[in-house]
């Protein structure tokens, strides 16, 4: 029947149009992991090969070099920030949320700002005092930088998961006669532990990938991945060594996005990522 | 104006069948009411019709087209949501001409059309509202109205009464009853309140899991229902079921049922022995038809009153007759006693008012000449 | 049992570690910053007072208009079409069937993904030789080896279109949310009447995503507007200056030569732009929730 064809053209035509766009943005990402299995001559070649036989032998260098020390200290440094932010991030949270200052808006909206300024506005004046305390190129100038930027988030996120809490749940534990501080800590809290996750992974994806800040104060001992990711591009461009240290990075990266999935247009409305 | 024809329906969501294979027509011209609790089947088959949900089988005519794959746009069929589903940003002017735009009317027309709707609906003082400013029964009608005016060929009505308070729920069924006839559209109402469908049905499906239960007039349904679950949907309150045993003794019927025993008046055994109906059954009794009085009296069974709810002229009486109970609706006047909980009281049945069901189809037995 | 700890007290104990460290790495660094600006300060000799100077000389110089114009290019370009292409992608997807949920899912990552590796990965493929893309360009029958990164128009383009991949989704996933919002029985409505494509976009649809695009556009903005990672990467502000962006000009006047009295005026120049589009951006949050 005439009508039946046309309605199976048009969704057929508009699957082909969704798995298009979706090639089209995953390819890249395919093309990445392709060349991180390439050898050198199989990357050096045209035309470029869609087919060949995959090697290891950049992960193999990669792991051996100065990277993993980069990697790790990328993971450690935006551990500890994450987790000092979010301890102290959420019990501001919790305060804008349930007891209101006189002027919070003002305070949220500037707390934003500093969420979105450039980064360089905040890097220049920190670097010339990091420098006079001798804090160049260590973890700790890295931490304390970061987490003006994951206190912020914190805080704008975290909130809107704390108003979210019913107030009679409250209410009614502080007519049991729970104090304010039991009512944060054995009803309010619990209850946002999905919040927290989310919040932690978003902060911990964001300090991972950032690259500026590290650029400009470290040297060589608090080196972070993106910026040794940038090193090997001194050594006369090494695409296979490149993408594999870029493949073993965003590996993790990819796997947070998978799990807070639900919450991204929050996390990105609230911070983006730079 | 078409009639619409269901053939082999069934409608499935994943795994669930929401409707099982039914047959069905809509009469032309006709006000149907598919009747049902919730999870029927009934919207699912208005969907269907409108072309809004996909059945899984099955074929659809609007009239002498089939229509299986057309888009619900070319099927020339409007709906009434339950919740109206104005266009918010519009006013309510726009509201209603907007489905004439694609017709490429003139300006005048629709302006002509826009207001005929209007004023048959009582809506020409809010043409220039917005929907949020207008009350529920306005906005209802601003629904029926947009509907109607692109004169379709059939008018789907989806539970549109539920979100109404009782009085302008009252208001609107004799509204919308009239607008039907006024217009003799084809129209096809959802409901789950068989006071509704009573009355403004000319015709009512009754639905139940997938499946028609039965489909008749209002009088039909109530006077002659096809099967137990038919019997105890409809009618408020609910039929009364009384199973047991038929059982003979002395030459005389009984229906046992643990520690009762009805005796059966000699017309109801002898339909019942002309049908060779034996061993378990379930016998209906509707509210009113149960007499009740002070004392003991011929052929009647003691109760004991467990409720009462007085309803303006009548009373709500809750019977507890140990192995089963009863609801008993009675005039206050020809009760003639203040009923009081706790109280013993005796009641008969009036046996040509009775139902027998059979307990392992459900399906009522013809009793004949059943005469109403 | 009573509460330990008052309500003032338990107020402090909320706000106080968080308001002084931020009070201590921010405000504290910031009006340093604003000092130091007034300041012909190269790091490490000795500073002397110009007053507005700094700014002066910025403003004179072209190399800050050029950065400035580089930035608003890249911006105006990347977020326009991000833009009509996100509303595209949010339609195109905007439907049940299965398998839809997974290429959603595997669009979002890329905005997920080190602005930093996405530049070496588009680096990579923009290779002028080897690269990817020319080689595609080769199969539709343009030119093979297209020089990106040594024309200045293309070099421009290279970074939109990175930009564009990496943020597009975004743009879709907010009007996707828009789409979200509206009353199935109202979308139903419309289904069952016969309107015009442009209609049916106007009067359904436009409505609901109004806010979400306005909220993406401000988003988008002050995003691109600190462009770094990319560009550092793709073109390192080649051919010659032109793909220098403004902090990438900061970042060579603070820690290229170290004209840190020089930077830090710029810094808050660029501070104050931002400060701007997102007070816009919060007034319209608000406006939402109230």
């Amino acid at each position: 029947m005439k009508a039946k064809m046309r309605r199976s053209l048009v969704s057929g035509t508009r699957m082909a149009a969704v798995i298009l766009v979706t090639i089209v943005f995953a390819f890249p990402l395919y093309w990445l992991f392709a060349t991180s299995l390439k050898t050198r001559v199989q990357i050096f070649t045209l035309p470029p090969k869609f087919i060949f036989i995959p090697t290891l032998e950049n992960y193999i260098q990669v792991v051996n070099s100065w990277f993993m020390g980069n990697l790790l200290n990328s993971f450690l440094v935006a551990a500890v920030s994450t987790v000092f932010s979010i301890a102290v991030g959420s019990l501001a949270a919790y305060g804008f949320s349930r007891h209101p200052l006189k002027g919070s808006d003002n305070i949220l909206f500037w707390i934003l700002s500093l969420r979105m300024l450039p980064p360089i506005a905040i890097v220049l004046p920190l670097y010339v005092l990091f420098r006079t305390l001798h804090l160049l190129d260590t973890h700790l100038a890295l931490i304390l930088i970061y987490s003006i930027f994951n206190i912020s988030f914190t805080v704008w996120f975290m909130k809107g998961f704390f108003d979210e809490i019913p107030r009679d749940i409250e209410e009614s534990a502080m007519l049991d006669g729970y104090g304010p501080l039991q009512v944060f800590y054995k009803v309010a809290l619990p209850l946002v532990r999905p919040g927290l996750m989310a919040t932690a992974i978003f902060c911990l994806i964001q300090t991972l990938i950032e690259f500026l800040i590290a650029l400009i104060l470290t040297n060589r001992i608090a080196v972070t991945a993106t910026v040794g990711m940038a090193k090997f591009q001194v050594l006369g461009v090494e695409w296979g060594q490149i993408t594999a240290a870029a493949a073993i990075f965003i590996l993790p990266i990819i796997v947070f996005t998978v799990l807070v999935r639900n919450q991204l247009i929050r996390g990105m409305a609230f911070g983006g990522l730079r | 104006m078409v009639e619409v024809r269901l053939k082999n329906l069934t409608v499935k969501y994943g795994e669930v069948v929401a409707v099982n294979n039914i047959n069905l027509v809509l009469e032309d011209r006709k006000f149907t009411v598919m009747l049902g609790p919730s999870g029927c089947g009934k919207t699912s088959t208005l969907r269907s019709i409108a072309g809004l949900t996909r059945p899984a089988s099955g074929d659809i005519y609007i009239g002498e087209r089939l229509v299986n794959d057309l888009y619900p746009s070319e099927r020339n069929v409007a709906m009434v949501f339950q919740s109206y589903a104005l266009y918010p940003h519009m006013n309510i002017f726009d509201n209603l001409a907007f489905c004439l735009r694609p017709l490429k009317h003139s300006k005048g027309e629709v302006e002509r059309k826009v207001n005929d709707v209007a004023k048959r609906l009582h809506l020409h003082e809010f043409l220039g509202r917005y929907p949020a400013e207008l009350s529920s029964g306005q906005q209802q009608r601003v629904a029926i109205g947009r509907a109607l005016i692109r004169e379709p060929a059939v008018l789907l009505l989806d539970e549109p009464l539920s979100q109404l308070d009782a009085v302008l729920r009252e208001e609107m069924k004799m509204y919308i009853k009239k607008l039907q006839e006024d217009l003799a559209i084809t129209t096809i109402h959802v409901t789950h309140d068989q006071t509704e469908a009573q009355a403004l049905g000319d015709k009512i499906v009754v639905m139940d899991q997938g499946a028609i239960q039965q489909t008749g007039t209002p009088q039909e349904i109530y006077n002659s229902p096809l099967n137990l679950f038919v019997a105890g949907f409809i009618g408020n309150p609910p039929m009364n079921f009384i199973p047991g045993k038929v059982y003979r003794e002395k030459g005389e019927l009984f229906l046992v049922n643990t520690k009762a025993r009805i005796h059966l008046s000699s017309k109801l055994s002898k339909k019942l022995e002309e049908k060779g109906v034996v061993g378990e059954i379930i016998l209906g009794i509707r509210p009113e038809h149960i007499l009740l009085f002070p004392t003991a009296a011929a052929n009647s069974i003691r109760a004991r009153i467990v409720e009462v709810l007085p309803q303006n002229d009548e009373f709500i009486i809750h019977l507890d007759c140990t192995s089963f109970s009863l609801k008993v609706r009675e005039d206050k006047k020809i009760l003639g006693f203040r009923p009081q909980i706790d109280q013993e009281i005796w009641f008969a049945l009036s046996e040509e008012k009775a139902y027998v069901f059979d307990k392992e189809t459900t399906a009522r037995i013809e009793l004949s000449s059943r005469g109403d | 049992m009573k509460g330990k700890v008052g309500e003032r007290g338990f107020r402090l104990i909320l706000y106080l570690p968080t308001l002084i460290f931020l009070i201590l790495m921010s405000i504290f660094p910031l009006i340093f910053s604003i000092y130091i600006s007034f300041f012909d300060y190269t790091l490490g000799q000795h500073m002397s007072f110009v007053g507005f100077g700094n700014y002066g000389s910025l403003l004179a110089g072209p190399p800050f208009w050029s950065a400035l114009k580089i930035t608003l290019q890249i911006a105006a370009l990347a977020v326009t079409i991000e833009i009509f292409l996100g509303i595209f992608i949010a339609f195109l997807f905007n439907t049940q069937t299965r398998g839809v949920n997974i290429c959603r899912m595997i669009i979002f990552i890329p905005m997920m993904l080190s602005p930093l590796v996405v530049g070496f990965l588009w680096k990579h493929m923009f290779d002028a030789i080897f690269g990817i893309i020319n080689y595609f360009f080769g199969l539709l029958g343009g030119p093979e080896t297209i020089s990106w990164f040594t024309n200045v128009r293309l070099a421009l383009l290279a970074i939109v279109i990175v930009d564009l991949w990496e943020w597009t989704p975004f743009v879709a996933l907010l009007a996707t949310a828009g789409l979200q919002a509206i009353p199935p029985n109202v979308m139903e409505t419309v289904r069952l009447e016969r309107t015009s494509l442009w209609l049916r976009f106007r009067v359904l649809y436009l409505p609901y995503l109004r806010f979400p695009l306005l909220v993406a556009v401000l988003i988008r903005s002050i995003d691109t507007l600190k462009i770094f990672d990319q560009v550092y990467v793709l073109t390192g502000g080649s051919p010659g200056e032109s793909t220098v962006t403004l902090s990438m000009y900061v970042y060579r006047l603070g820690f290229n030569f170290f004209y840190t009295g020089k930077a830090a005026a710029l810094s808050w120049l660029m501070a104050l732009i931002s400060v701007g589009l997102i007070t816009i951006l919060i007034r319209v949050l608000s406006q939402k929730s109230a």
